[in-house]
């Protein structure tokens, strides 16, 4: 099952997915032997095949001519993890055969096209990649040697004890 | 990197209302390599081109042409000189430098005698004299000598040779007109990119610099003279040299002078030489790669690294960046020195116990002074953030490399969600009205 453009396609299909994570060209290596990698980001791509044809000769032509229109991009939305995601991509192949039987029957079979997302699913800002954030703390106003803050599922509080038992460690 | 274009749509001729039109735009293609030349010899024209991606109709006249990165951190902010439509969707625009402006605006005939730096270049920029934020260091210096009819950048840049001063016109709304600044920036190793290139130039075995004297009165018919709102100057030169001590004895003569710039003066022209003395009798340039998101600047004195084992001081004469995320520029550096490098090694202890370390590769004799970080560590799902009990480390680099120790704390430990004070910093105010903590990078 998938989505372009809002039409919803309740077909028996396999979906492909791949990842590429980009680099842009300022990349390279540094004089200590690192590697620089500046990462734009996650970039998803998928190839839906359809594994039946569609019945439905009118609405697999009304696909094939939204999947071919020369536009920039689509909309898709697409199984991702136990989810969905929506991206925009652009239709970068598709391929199908026709059909005839012996008795004059015909039909299209075989659907697939793959999809390349036109930006990144996951992408760091620029200040992210500059100084790249460890977990946050708390912000602690007027601390006090000793003070005790406990992560809850509401945030972090600040606690009356310290309950581990590990405090004389230092 | 993206750009923000403003313009007046339409003005009612009625009631007065004006349409704005423009925005911010995303761009592809940016050219951008802006440079000083610090010798003051030239006044370089920044200018910068980009493909605009928007189906909107930019026009060239506009009221404002801003390029950020993504931090909304401006790059330039210089008018439009060109703009063309290269596809429905796309325009490919040019932003040049206010000094572009000034090449096309005429001065007159000027007899400086006491004009003080900042007056002299309010009336260079004219109507536009806001734009020129002049360092005051310099503002209060006083010019003297006679500058004849000329462009207005020529004459800013006969002014700017004369008191050493060089023009910021990137990263900034404005024009910073200031003296160089000889403190030294660090390039880390670690953010310098393999391959510098290092340019092995002839020798300048001597610097020339003509001063001149103008002294009201009658010239004789051998005289040379110039004359001034009817005053006639007579017109004495003396040129003032400097040899390079650095040349070898058998070195080519090769003089560097620089004659016909009348606002040189006995009282600048041994600041003028000493000045030129940095860029000229380092006969080295080196060209290095950095990652360098806006932090080395032209004009801008730094220490990076030329070879693995060789460190280079110089100026930044000119940045060319390439984007991605971030920002890479290849700096070329002039009148480098180059020395040898040592490693210094500093241990970062917690109880006698080495809990981290950093290596740094400084030239010889440099006097380093190092922020120590705080250590934000996890092990064994418990992290700890470790403060130093000194903020900072200094030393002089010797010959054969340094070990430095340095005595940590903890300062918050969180172990299975209960984060535990164990030691603050000195509160800081915060503008919201409360105190926080300093202890997190």
């Amino acid at each position: 099952m998938f989505t372009i453009d809002g039409i919803q396609y309740n077909v028996e299909c396999s979906i492909e997915r791949t990842a590429e994570i980009k680099l842009s060209d300022i990349s390279g290596m540094l004089m200590d032997g690192h590697i620089f990698n500046d990462v734009l980001g996650t970039y998803y791509g998928y190839e839906v095949r359809l594994t039946m044809p569609l019945r439905n000769k009118g609405r697999y032509g009304n696909l094939i001519e939204q999947l071919t229109e020369p536009v920039e991009g689509h909309t898709f939305v697409l199984p991702y993890n136990n989810d969905t995601l929506q991206l925009t991509g652009i239709v970068e192949a598709l391929e199908d055969v026709w059909v005839r039987l012996p008795s004059g029957y015909t039909y299209w079979e075989g659907l697939r096209f793959t999809i390349k997302a036109n930006g990144p699913t996951k992408a760091l800002t620029l200040g992210e990649a500059i100084s790249r954030g460890l977990t946050p703390l708390p912000d602690v106003y007027d601390p006090q040697i000793g003070d005790t803050y406990i992560f809850t599922v509401d945030g972090w509080e600040a606690a009356s004890s310290y309950p581990d038992a590990d405090t004389t460690a230092y | 990197m993206f750009i923000e274009i403003d313009w007046i749509e339409s003005i009612d001729p009625v009631t007065g209302e004006v349409v704005m039109g423009g925005g911010e735009y995303p761009i592809k293609n940016l050219q951008f390599a802006p440079q000083v030349d610090l010798t003051g010899e030239t006044l370089p024209v920044n200018e910068y081109s980009c493909e605009v991606i928007t189906t909107d109709d930019i026009p060239l006249d506009t009221i404002g042409c801003l390029l950020y990165d993504g931090m909304r951190q401006l790059w330039s902010a210089w008018p439009m000189r060109k703009v063309e439509r290269i596809s429905d969707s796309s325009f490919r625009i040019t932003a040049t430098s206010w000094l572009y402006w000034l090449g096309f605006q005429p001065m007159d005939t000027k007899m400086y005698d006491g004009e003080t730096v900042g007056a002299a270049i309010a009336e260079c920029f004219g109507s536009r004299a806001s734009l020129a934020q002049v360092s005051p260091s310099i503002r209060f210096q006083t010019l003297s000598g006679y500058a004849p009819a000329q462009s207005a950048r020529d004459r800013l840049t006969w002014i700017l040779f004369a008191v050493g001063a060089y023009i910021v016109d990137v990263f900034r709304d404005d024009m910073y007109i200031r003296p160089v600044d000889n403190t030294q920036t660090e390039i880390p190793y670690g953010r310098t990119f393999m391959r510098p290139a290092i340019t092995e130039n002839d020798w300048v075995t001597e610097l020339r610099v003509t001063a001149y004297t103008y002294t009201a009165g009658t010239p004789l018919d051998t005289d040379t003279y110039v004359t001034v709102g009817g005053v006639d100057y007579i017109v004495t030169e003396q040129v003032i040299s400097l040899s390079n001590p650095l040349a070898p004895a058998d070195a080519p003569e090769n003089v560097k002078e620089y004659k016909d710039i009348n606002l040189v003066n006995d009282d600048n022209v041994n600041d003028i030489l000493n000045r030129l003395s940095a860029y000229w009798f380092n006969r080295t340039e080196v060209s290095l790669d950095c990652i360098n998101n806006k932090q080395y600047r032209p004009g801008d004195l730094v220490l990076g690294y030329a070879l693995d084992d060789i460190a280079v001081t110089g100026y930044i004469q000119e940045a060319t960046f390439a984007f991605g995320l971030q920002a890479r520029s290849r700096l070329r550096l002039i009148g480098c020195d180059l020395r040898p490098t040592a490693p210094l090694t500093i241990n970062y202890l917690y109880n006698n116990k080495r809990i981290g370390w950093k290596k740094y590769k400084f030239p010889v004799g440099y006097t380093f002074s190092l922020e120590n970080p705080y250590l934000d560590q996890t092990k064994n799902e418990r992290r700890r953030i470790y403060r130093p009990t000194t903020d900072t480390v200094t030393g002089t680099m010797v010959d054969g490399g340094l070990t430095v120790n340095v005595n940590y704390e903890i300062a918050l430990d969180l172990y299975q969600g209960v984060l535990h004070i164990i030691s603050v910093d000195e509160v800081t105010e915060e503008s919201s009205g409360g105190e926080q903590i300093g202890v997190i990078e």
